[in-house]
C-alpha cells in the first residue's frame, strides 16, 4: 500500500477506539512502516499518544533542588494561626462586581483617543484581585485592584482606547478567573470560562 | 464509554496523608517540609508544563511559579481536602495564564530538528545518527498535534490520559462535571487521530 492508503488504515485502527487497543499493531501497518520513515515516526507517535505514559517529560536532575533552594531564598512564611481558620471562609468567596462606568469629566482633548474606565468588583475573602486584559497583553500582573478602604470592594481605573471592544477577566488570588458578572457581553475564552466585553 | 484505569488507591491514600503531614508541618513552620512537595510533584508538573508550552525553559519557569503560588497560597488551604487537586488547580490556572500570553502575542511555536528539541529526548544507547532523526521527528509530531488542541481539551488530555489521573480527579480540578471531562477526552483522541493521519505528506 502507498502512505495515504497507510494513513488511512491507521486513522481506522485508531478510531476503534484508543481504550481497546491494547492489540498488537496490524501487520499491514508494520510492514509498510519498516519501509517509510515517515509513516515509521507516525506509527510511533500514534502509539505514545495512545499509552499516554510515554508523553512524560522527565525534569532535570537537579530541578526539584534548585526549586527548593529558591523557596527558601525568596519566602518567609508567615504563620499566623487564625489563617489556618480564615482557610475556610477564604474558599468560600462572594463574587459581586458592583459597577463599572465611564467619566467623561476626565475627558481632555489631548487625549481624545482614550477614556477613563472605573472597574469594580466585590470580593471580600481576596487577598489580591487583577484585571487581565487584551489592553495588558493578558498579564495577570499588570493590573491591581486596590481596596483602600477595607470594604471588600477592590477597583481600579484604566485609560483605555476609544472606540475599541476590549476584552478581560478577573483574576483573584492568581488563581480564579472571574468574569464581569455586570457585563452584558461576554464571549467564550476557550478555556471554559468567558471573557467579558467592554465596549467603549 | 472508557474503562477507567487501574491506579493504586492505597499507594494515593497514602500520598494524600504524607502531603498533609507536610503541609501542617510547613504551616508550623518547618519550612524545609515543603522540599518533600516540591521533590514529590516536581517530575508531574515539569511533565504537564513541558506538554502544555512546548518548551523545556518555559516549563522549569512554569514549575517555580506554581511551586511559588502554591507555597504563598498555603495558609489558605483547608487541612480537610485533599492537597494533590488543589495544587494541580493551581497549576493549570497557572499555565493556562501563559498559554493566554502566548496567545495575545501571536506567536506561534514552530518546531525545529534543533538542539533543544533532541536534548528532550529520551536517552539512548543507540547513537545511529539516523535514530536520532527519527525520534525528533516522532517528538514533532506528537508535540504539534497536542500544540493543535483546543486548550480545554488539551488540559483534560494531558491530565487524564498522559497523568493517568481518575476522572473524578481530573473533574474537581478543573472545575468540570465527570461526563464533560470524558466528552472532552474523546474529542481529544478524535482530534489527534485526525492530526496524525491527515492525508498529505510532505
Amino acid at each position: 500500500m502507498n502512505c495515504s492508503q497507510w494513513q488511512e488504515y491507521l486513522r481506522s485502527w485508531m478510531d476503534e477506539g484508543w481504550d481497546s487497543i491494547d492489540k498488537a499493531v496490524p501487520d499491514a501497518l508494520k510492514e509498510h512502516a519498516a519501509e517509510c520513515s515517515r509513516c515509521a515516526a507516525r506509527l510511533s507517535a500514534a502509539l505514545m499518544l495512545i499509552d499516554g505514559e510515554a508523553l512524560r517529560k522527565a525534569p532535570p536532575q537537579d530541578l526539584s533542588r534548585r526549586i527548593s533552594e529558591r523557596l527558601t531564598e525568596k519566602n518567609r512564611l508567615k504563620v499566623i494561626p487564625w489563617m489556618r481558620w480564615a482557610a475556610i471562609p477564604a474558599a468560600a468567596l462572594l463574587l459581586v462586581a458592583v459597577t463599572f462606568f465611564l467619566t467623561k469629566e476626565y475627558f481632555l482633548p489631548e487625549q481624545s483617543e482614550t477614556v477613563i474606565v472605573r472597574l469594580m468588583l466585590e470580593a471580600p475573602s481576596a487577598m489580591e484581585v487583577t484585571v487581565v486584559g487584551d489592553w495588558n497583553g493578558w498579564d495577570p500582573a499588570a493590573d491591581r485592584l486596590t481596596d483602600p478602604d477595607g470594604d471588600g470592594i477592590w477597583e481600579i481605573e484604566l485609560r483605555l482606547k476609544r472606540d475599541q471592544e476590549h476584552q478581560y477577566q478577573f483574576l483573584i488570588d492568581q488563581e480564579r478567573w472571574v468574569a464581569d458578572p455586570k457585563a452584558t457581553l461576554r464571549v467564550e475564552d476557550g478555556f471554559g470560562g468567558f471573557n467579558s466585553i467592554l465596549q467603549i | 464509554m472508557e474503562q477507567e484505569p487501574e491506579r493504586q488507591q492505597q499507594d494515593r491514600s497514602r500520598e494524600d496523608v504524607q502531603d498533609l503531614l507536610a503541609v501542617h508541618e510547613t504551616l508550623r513552620g518547618r519550612k524545609r517540609a515543603f522540599d518533600s512537595i516540591v521533590e514529590r510533584y516536581t517530575p508531574a508538573l515539569y511533565s504537564l508544563s513541558y506538554r502544555m508550552l512546548g518548551r523545556s525553559e518555559d516549563a522549569e519557569e512554569a514549575v517555580q511559579e506554581i511551586f511559588m503560588k502554591a507555597y504563598r497560597s498555603l495558609p489558605k488551604f483547608r487541612l480537610s481536602r485533599r492537597f494533590y487537586p488543589w495544587i494541580y488547580t493551581i497549576a493549570i490556572n497557572h499555565l493556562r495564564s501563559l498559554a493566554r500570553k502566548k496567545r495575545a502575542k501571536f506567536r506561534p511555536r514552530i518546531l525545529r530538528y534543533d538542539q533543544e528539541l533532541l536534548a528532550t529526548l529520551p536517552a539512548s544507547g543507540n547513537p545511529d545518527p539516523a535514530d536520532v532523526v527519527e525520534r525528533a521527528e516522532v517528538e514533532k509530531l506528537i508535540a504539534d498535534a497536542i500544540q493543535a488542541l483546543k486548550p480545554v481539551y488539551k488540559e483534560v488530555f494531558l491530565l487524564r490520559q498522559v497523568e493517568g489521573m481518575p476522572v473524578r480527579d481530573v473533574a474537581e480540578i478543573m472545575d468540570l462535571p465527570e461526563g464533560t471531562v470524558k466528552t472532552y477526552l474523546h474529542r481529544a483522541r478524535v482530534q489527534l487521530t485526525a492530526i496524525l493521519t491527515k492525508v498529505g505528506l510532505d
